[in-house]
C-alpha cells in the first residue's frame, strides 16, 4: 500500500494559483522529501492532504484512506509539524505535549521525557517563554509522541542550530528502521541529500521532476570543468544533455545530464589543456529546475 | 472531551469576574431601591430625573417603580441584559477565532478530531457558562430580594424574566459564534461582535423613543425579552418565542455548515 497517493491534485484560492495537476506517491517506510522555493506549494500540497483546505480538483489518499471522506482516520496515523509552530501561550511544553496525546488515546509520559532529552528541551517552561528554536522542537515531540505511521513534517529545522539538526535527523532515522513512514519538506537542499531516498521537485505550484537521491545526484548529473588552451574563444559547446554552460576565461563550466560517452567524445575534439568531472551538489542540479 | 475542559478552563477566570461584577451590581442597585421604598419622594425624584421619551425605553410607564420587581425590571434588567450581552459576545465571538488568530488552529486540525466536534464541544462551554452567569445572576437578584427589602415577590414573573435573560444571550452568543465561523481576525471579529450588541441596543432605544421608528423595534432583540412585556402580561409574547429560538438555530446551525466547508490556513 502507498503511504501517500496524490492524484492530479489542483487548488486555486480563487484566481490564484495554489498548486496544480500534482501527482506522485510515496511507499511505505520511505523517506521522502518535497523541495521547492518559498510559494511553491509545499504547504498547500500539505495542507491539502490534512483536510486544512480543500481541493479545488484531483484526488489523494494516505494509506488508502480519502483525504476528504476518510480524513478522521487519516489524522490517527499522522504526526504533523507545521513550518510555523504556535501554541497556547498559557500553557507549559509538557502540557501542550500531554494535551496533543490525549488526542490519541493515553498519553506516553517515558517516550515524552525521552524525546524531551534526546533534543535537550525542559518540559517545564511556559511556551510563551521559548526561544524560536525551543518551541520548534515542542512541535517535533508534539508531532512524534503518539508514534504516528506518517510524519508529515513542513521545513522542520528551521531554527534548530546544526547540532540539533543533527540529533534530529538521528530521531527520524530511528524511526524510519521502526517503518515509519516521513514526508518531509524543505527549501534547504543539502538537508534532503543528506537523509530522504526519493524527493520530488515543485515549483510554482507545478511539480518538476520525482527522482530517487541516487539517481539525482550520481548518475544523471556531472560538473565538468574544462580549462581551454586559449581565452580568445567563445565558441560555446554543443551537445545534448546540457543543461547549463558558463565561460569564464579558459574555464568553462558545464552541468551536464545526457550520455557520458558522447560527452568525452567530444571532449576529445577540443583544444584543451585539463578537464575535471565531479559529482555535483543538490543545489547545483535543482537550481537549474528553479530557473527552467 | 478534551475539548470541552480545556476551554472550559481557559474561560473561567473571565466568567467568574463577569458573573461576580454583574452579582455585586445587582446587590449595589438593589440597595438603591431599599433607600428609595423609604422615602417615596426619592423614587420620584428618580423617576422625573429621566426625560420623558426614556420613560418608554425603560419601560417607567407601564412598571410600578415602587413595586420590587417593577424597579428591578426597570433599573437591574436593563443593565443585566446589556452587560450579560456583551460578556456572551466576547466569550462567543473569541472561543473559536482565538484558535485562528493566535494560529493554534493548524496544531487543532491536525488532530484526531472533527471540525463538528469543535465545534460542539466549544458551544458547549459557551452554554454552559452562559448557564452559571445567568444563575448567578438570578441567585444574586433572588438573594437581594429576600435580604434588602420586604415586599412580596411574584417569583414567577421573577424567574421568566430571568429566563428571558438568559435566551437574549444565548440569542447573541449564537450571533457571535456565527459570525466568528468566517471572520477569523481577532480584532475585526471583535468589533463586530461588540458593536452588534451595542447598535441593536441602540436601535432598542431609538425605536422606543420616537413613534416613527417604532417598527424598528423587531429589528431588535431587546425589544423580544422587553421587561415591561413580560411583567405585565406575565407570559412571553408569540414573536419572542419564535424569533429567539430561530436566531439560536440558524446561528449555530451555519457556523456548522460555514466551518466545515471553509478553507483554514493560518
Amino acid at each position: 500500500m502507498k503511504a501517500v497517493d496524490i492524484q492530479q491534485l489542483t487548488k486555486f484560492y480563487g484566481l490564484a494559483r495554489g498548486i496544480r495537476e500534482i501527482t506522485f506517491a510515496i511507499e511505505e517506510g520511505e523517506v521522502f522529501g518535497f523541495i521547492g522555493p518559498n510559494g511553491a506549494g509545499k504547504s498547500t500540497t500539505i495542507r491539502i492532504l490534512l483536510n486544512f483546505i480543500h481541493p479545488t480538483s484531483g484526488r489523494a489518499s494516505v494509506f488508502g484512506k480519502d483525504i476528504v471522506r476518510d480524513s478522521l482516520d487519516i489524522r490517527r496515523m499522522v504526526g504533523y509539524l507545521p513550518s510555523e509552530v504556535h501554541y497556547y501561550d498559557d500553557m507549559k511544553a509538557a502540557d501542550l505535549l500531554r494535551y496533543s496525546a490525549s488526542f490519541y488515546g493515553r498519553v506516553d509520559e517515558a517516550r515524552m521525557k525521552r524525546l524531551a532529552e534526546q533534543l535537550d528541551l525542559d518540559l517545564g517552561r511556559k511556551i510563551e517563554k521559548l526561544s524560536f528554536g525551543n518551541r520548534k522542537k515542542v512541535g517535533i515531540i508534539q508531532a512524534m509522541l503518539h508514534a504516528p505511521r506518517l510524519l508529515i513534517l513542513d521545513e522542520p529545522t528551521g531554527g534548530l542550530d546544526p547540532l540539533m539538526q543533527h540529533v534530529f535527523f538521528e530521531m527520524l532515522e530511528e524511526e524510519r528502521r521502526k517503518g515509519v513512514t516521513v514526508f518531509f519538506s524543505s527549501h534547504i537542499l543539502s538537508e534532503v541529500q543528506k537523509i530522504c531516498d526519493r524527493v520530488a521537485i515543485i515549483k510554482q505550484g507545478e511539480l518538476l521532476q520525482v527522482e530517487s537521491i541516487s539517481n539525482l545526484t550520481r548518475n544523471r548529473f556531472k560538473n565538468v570543468t574544462v580549462t581551454l588552451e586559449s581565452e580568445a574563444r567563445d565558441d560555446s559547446f554543443r551537445l545534448a544533455g546540457i543543461i547549463n554552460q558558463e565561460r569564464k576565461g579558459k574555464e568553462l563550466r558545464l552541468l551536464f545530464g545526457g550520455d557520458i560517452r558522447q560527452l568525452l567524445s567530444e571532449l576529445h575534439k577540443m583544444p584543451l589543456t585539463d578537464v575535471r568531472i565531479e559529482e555535483p551538489s543538490l543545489e547545483e542540479v535543482f537550481m537549474h529546475y528553479y530557473e527552467r | 472531551m478534551i475539548l470541552f475542559r480545556r476551554e472550559l478552563k481557559r474561560n473561567v477566570k473571565a466568567l467568574v469576574i463577569w458573573s461576580a461584577a454583574l452579582g455585586a451590581l445587582v446587590f449595589i442597585m438593589m440597595s438603591v431601591f431599599t433607600q428609595m421604598a423609604q422615602e417615596a419622594e426619592l423614587l420620584e425624584q428618580l423617576t422625573s430625573a429621566f426625560p420623558e421619551g426614556l420613560h418608554r425605553v425603560f419601560g417607567m410607564d407601564t412598571l410600578n417603580m415602587a413595586s420590587v420587581l417593577g424597579f428591578y425590571g426597570v433599573e437591574v434588567y436593563s443593565m443585566t441584559t446589556l452587560f450579560g450581552s456583551i460578556y456572551a459576545a466576547v466569550l462567543a465571538s473569541g472561543i473559536l477565532s482565538r484558535e485562528q488568530s493566535e494560529k493554534t488552529i493548524e496544531f487543532l486540525l491536525s488532530k484526531p478530531v472533527t471540525r463538528t466536534r469543535i465545534l460542539t464541544e466549544k458551544l458547549a462551554v459557551v452554554a454552559l457558562n452562559l448557564v452559571i452567569f445567568n444563575l448567578v445572576i438570578g441567585l444574586a437578584s433572588a438573594i437581594s430580594f429576600l435580604t434588602l427589602q420586604s415586599q412580596e415577590v411574584e417569583w414567577s414573573r421573577f424567574l421568566l424574566l430571568t429566563f428571558a435573560q438568559f435566551l437574549l444571550h444565548a440569542a447573541f452568543a449564537a450571533a457571535c459564534f456565527f459570525l466568528s465561523s468566517f471572520i477569523s481576525r481577532s480584532r475585526t471579529i471583535l468589533s463586530v461582535s461588540l458593536g452588534l450588541v451595542l447598535i441593536t441596543y441602540f436601535v432598542f432605544v431609538a425605536a422606543n423613543l420616537a413613534d416613527t421608528l417604532h417598527f424598528m423595534l423587531y429589528l431588535t432583540p431587546f425589544h423580544y425579552v422587553d421587561a415591561a412585556d413580560i411583567l405585565e402580561s406575565g407570559t412571553f409574547n408569540v414573536l419572542s418565542v419564535t424569533v429567539i429560538p430561530l436566531i439560536l438555530v440558524l446561528g449555530t446551525g451555519s457556523a456548522y455548515v460555514i466551518y466545515n466547508r471553509r478553507d483554514i490556513s493560518v
